[in-house]
């Protein structure tokens, strides 16, 4: 058997090298984002990528159905969208229906993290010693230690997973980047090539009392409504849902759990 | 010996032999590989910060060239596959009939070093049970003094158990610390053949133009044909006074009692051997080969200060002969052993010197730009073709498998939010992924013909053992990073630095 033949050889090199040329722009031309359209020829698109903290999520574009979240399929990338604005919806059963509205914009990809708040949000009555069995019941010391944190003043603000800020200015409550190497999340950018670095979260006629990152959002407290969950984006429209509403009420974080201050009574919320 | 002061430069080693200017170009030659590669991925690095979109777009053109490339690869293994099977197939004695092979010698020189008797003693069974006149073979066993007694006393317990089969069998003794050479195989086979001429070829009055050297590691079992198939080979070559013969290395001896990795390891690098058997052009000689008498006499045999012997003994022939030298391809195979040590760990270790000891082959590019540099009777053509052909496979061996598995996913973690709202930051990891996956398919390709590469399953294995020699390609990435990239670019540095290696001996342990 002879050895391979250099003509063959060189017809493979050839067709491989022309076939290289031929695949290239169009793969690279796709990475960027271009798109053929019968009709348009060559088009700019974008895309979404909404990321679901929970299995069994429906996600849904304009009213058409994307998937449903799995153990491990948490994310959703849809390309080839072409340029405008698209409203996201994701569902699931014991959970609040979670809307966003996302700008496409050409070559860039508009991400979001849905921000799910469950239907039953529980404040359960703490105390020590013996209670009723709706209360939940710790040790004195425990309690003593959870009273004493709202002796303390809250502080005026606090840091969140990415290096930005949760700040209470005038009796509103802002989440802001602290400094330029921070790196910038896209809950900051009302679209994919416009960001801010400041987010409202309370910025009504309401005095906010003091505020924290808790469960992926801004928990806060005014001094007219009580306690409240809000999600940190400048993309409309920001899920807010009443934690605690009861005028006067106040929270400290302790140990990763949310307590409730209201009067001389001590609630935890659960469900979060 | 011929006075070879025309060609004074053909035993140049390291920048540190010569002096002045030729000192100073030597020792950029050297710097070269390791410039290239650290170069490259430096580039990358510095792009994957500054322009994280250039580099995406380096990485998806890197995928896909690696696809295109792996289907132009598997295309010749395939081949070079099937023209193995026909060769191992033929009767090559049959064919030798209407030549003149009477007068053909085979000179077979083994390096010994610290192996066991029963490594040394199953080559030599190699020898005798081959389809070949064992009367027309002389063997050198070539102990290292530095060895100590109980390898003489395997080495002269070898020479009386086989030595009377051969028609002549020396066993010589390289002596330690000699001036000029440093620690390994290539000084004590040059050694080993200038005995041979002493001892065997001038008081046999044998012409040197009709013996055929075939340099074995001591682990090296030769296939039945393997001597007929390498006569017909000699005798029917273009200009057998031009060439030099490959066999393809197996490491077979010990393959169902290695390890996973030992294998993964064993296997890419017969298929890489078997690729080029059917790229002559791109082909150096490479462990276990075979060069006629006169051509090694007249280029002072191998080396005796490099590490990479094996290949630089082609280079040596190459500029001795202005250009006109080739490396014949055999397309038959040798069995030698994967390289296991006690402890998988061990292993791993082993077999990370020995890929940094073949990858330090890098070190022959310098050799080859001086050469080329002094000779001017060599075309430029073949110049720039053997210069390119080792610059970007030495480039490539280092760069291509950190850029696809590592530093080219570099720009999706510090390309900052710029480049992480892009399209191409999302489409990177999609479209690479197409593109390597799709390249998979070379690893079928390889597990199929690994499959049936294999000398038959002891009974003491399972089908399961078998199912592993499948599955065990699986590895193959990691290995190209861990075992190739990565000892690759450690010896390109070192040249880089002039850190110079020093040669390495795979360690040999008992086959059961």
């Amino acid at each position: 058997m002879k050895p391979f033949p250099r003509s063959t050889r060189r017809m493979y090199l050839y067709g491989l090298i022309l076939l290289f040329l031929i695949c290239l722009p169009v793969a690279l031309f796709f990475a960027s984002g271009y798109n053929f359209r019968n009709g348009f020829g060559f088009i700019k698109t974008g895309g979404i990528f909404i990321s679901v903290p929970y299995a069994g999520a429906d996600v849904s574009i304009n009213g058409e159905a994307v998937g449903t979240s799995g153990i491990v399929k948490r994310g959703f990338y849809i390309d080839n969208l072409a340029p405008s604005s698209y409203e996201i919806l994701v569902t699931r059963e014991g959970l609040r229906p979670w809307h966003r509205t996302l700008v496409v914009e050409e070559n860039l990809v508009s991400d979001t993290r849905a921000f799910l708040i469950p239907n039953d949000i529980r404040a359960v009555l703490i105390s020590y010693g013996a209670g009723a069995s709706t209360t939940k019941v710790i040790s004195k010391s425990e309690y003593d230690l959870y009273k004493a944190a709202f002796y303390v003043k809250a502080a005026t603000s606090t840091r969140g997973a990415y290096g930005e800020s949760v700040f209470i200015e005038n009796g509103n409550v802002f989440v802001r980047l602290g400094d330029e190497s921070v790196l910038q999340t896209s809950n900051f950018c009302g679209r994919p090539s416009y960001c801010v670095k400041e987010i409202p979260i309370e910025n009504g006629a309401q005095k906010s009392l003091e505020a924290s990152f808790f469960g992926g959002g801004v928990v806060y407290a005014t001094k007219e409504e009580g306690v409240f969950l809000a999600e940190a984006d400048i993309r409309p429209t920001p899920s807010v849902s009443p934690v605690y509403p009861r005028r006067g009420a106040i929270f400290r974080i302790i140990d990763g759990k949310l307590i409730v201050k209201n009067g001389n009574k001590l609630y935890e919320i659960e469900g979060l | 010996m011929e006075n070879t002061s025309k060609y004074w430069y053909l035993h140049v080693g390291r920048a540190s032999d010569l002096s002045g200017r030729d000192r100073i170009i030597y020792r950029l030659f050297e710097m070269l590989p390791g410039f290239l590669s650290v170069g490259t991925l430096f580039l990358f690095v510095a792009l994957s910060f500054s322009r994280p979109d250039l580099a995406a777009y380096l990485t998806i053109i890197f995928s896909m060239y690696w696809l295109f490339r792996t289907i132009y690869l598997s295309i010749h293994l395939r081949y070079n596959f099937k023209r193995m099977r026909h060769n191992m197939a033929l009767d090559w004695n049959a064919r030798l009939k209407n030549l003149r092979y009477e007068e053909v010698v085979h000179l077979v020189i083994f390096p010994f070093y610290n192996e066991d008797y029963q490594v040394v003693a199953e080559s030599m069974n190699g020898l005798i049970k081959a389809a070949w006149d064992p009367k027309k073979i002389c063997v050198v066993l070539s102990a290292e003094a530095r060895a100590g007694v109980e390898q003489r006393r395997i080495a002269e317990r070898i020479k009386g158990e086989f030595g009377s089969k051969f028609l002549d069998f020396q066993v010589v003794l390289h002596p330690a610390d000699v001036p000029g050479e440093i620690i390994g195989k290539g000084s004590n086979i040059a050694f080993a053949a200038e005995e041979a001429r002493v001892r065997i070829l001038d008081p046999r009055k044998l012409s040197y133009e009709s013996v055929l050297v075939s340099a074995l590691d001591i682990d090296t079992v030769v296939y039945p044909q393997y001597f007929a198939c390498l006569t017909w080979y000699f005798l029917t070559a273009e200009n057998r006074s031009r060439s030099s013969f490959q066999p393809v290395p197996l490491y077979n001896n010990n393959i169902w009692t290695a390890p996973m990795l030992s294998r993964v390891m064993a296997y890419s690098s017969s298929f890489w051997q078997m690729i080029q058997q059917e790229r002559p052009e791109k082909l150096a000689t490479f462990s276990s080969h075979a060069v006629p008498f006169q051509q090694l006499y007249e280029v002072g045999y191998w080396q005796k200060n490099v590490v990479s012997e094996d290949s630089r003994i082609f280079w040596n022939l190459l500029a001795r002969y202005d250009g006109d030298y080739e490396v014949i391809p055999m397309a038959y195979p040798v069995s030698m052993d994967a390289n296991v040590a006690p402890t998988l760990l061990g292993t791993a270790k082993n077999i990370y010197k020995q890929h940094r000891r073949w990858t330090y082959g890098a070190e022959n590019i310098a050799y080859i730009l001086f050469t080329f540099m002094k000779n001017p009777r060599i075309p430029f053509a073949k110049k720039f073709h053997a210069a390119f052909v080792q610059i970007e496979g030495f480039w490539s061996l280092v760069t291509h498998p950190l850029v696809l598995f590592a530093v080219g996913w570099l720009p999706l973690l510090v390309g900052g939010r710029g480049f992480n709202a892009t399209v191409l930051s999302y489409n990177l990891p999609l479209i690479a992924k197409v593109f390597l996956t799709a390249s998979l398919f070379g690893l079928i390709v390889c597990a199929a013909i690994g499959m049936q590469l294999v000398p038959a399953r002891p009974s003491e294995y399972g089908r399961w053992r078998s199912l592993q020699l499948f599955f065990q390609w699986a590895l193959v990435p990691a290995t190209m990073v861990i075992f190739t990239s990565i000892p690759g670019l450690d010896a390109q540095i070192r040249l880089f630095f002039g850190r110079y290696l020093g040669f390495w001996v795979t360690p040999k342990i008992t086959r059961k």
